[in-house]
């Protein structure tokens, strides 16, 4: 299982860069890029910030799929 | 980066600067300062001018792509700082004539190398990882 997110689409759809969306959730564009690549499996905190800068619940913007998938 | 260089590059012409006099005026305490300015000081310059810029880029945050990948290359520079200090110690045992210093200074350089190695694997991966 690995976590999946549309948080790239999210962002442009809400406007904003990856500085921007770093500086809101505290940490460095350099986690936004691996996050949305899905490099980087964001901690509960993090997630969570991410989904309230771009107005969105965890659910909406993270998942588990099956690896295989 | 930058900076980091520049730290670097200040205390080798310091700790070299001073070395060179020490030896031309035979000075033994202008070889100690140097030795401890040089090496001492720009292990420390280096490591402020790495923690203003983690300060900037936010990539001291505890929950930053960094912060994880440091944790994770000490976690493992660790095991690896072991099994080299076990080889030392094997090696210093089997050929006394070797002197300390040389084992302790090939040892914290094996230790730094195995950081700096893991920190470097981590960071291609992340920023290989679905591109």
């Amino acid at each position: 299982m690995r976590i999946v997110n549309v948080v790239r689409n999210r962002r442009q759809e809400a406007g904003i860069t990856q500085e921007e969306l770093a500086v809101q959730c505290g940490v460095s564009r350099q986690t936004i890029i691996a996050l949305e690549k899905g490099g980087y499996g964001p901690s509960l905190g993090l997630a969570m910030r991410v989904a309230n800068a771009l107005a969105a619940s965890v659910d909406d913007l993270f998942w588990l799929e099956d690896a295989s998938s | 980066m930058r900076n980091t260089l520049l730290v670097m590059i200040v205390g080798l012409v310091v700790f070299a600067s001073g070395l060179a006099l020490s030896l031309r005026y035979d000075l033994e305490w202008l070889r100690v300062v140097s030795y401890v300015v040089g090496i001492f000081g720009t292990g420390v310059g280096v490591m402020v001018s790495k923690r203003q810029r983690q300060r900037s880029s936010r990539s001291d945050a505890p929950d930053s792509v960094e912060a994880v990948q440091d944790v994770n290359s000490r976690a493992a520079a660790f095991i690896d700082g072991v099994l080299s200090t076990a080889l030392a110690l094997a090696v210093s045992a089997v050929r006394p004539g070797i002197p300390a210093w040389s084992v302790c200074f090939i040892l914290l350089m094996a230790m730094a190398g195995a950081y700096w190695i893991r920190r470097a694997i981590a960071q291609r991966g992340a920023r290989d990882a679905d591109s």
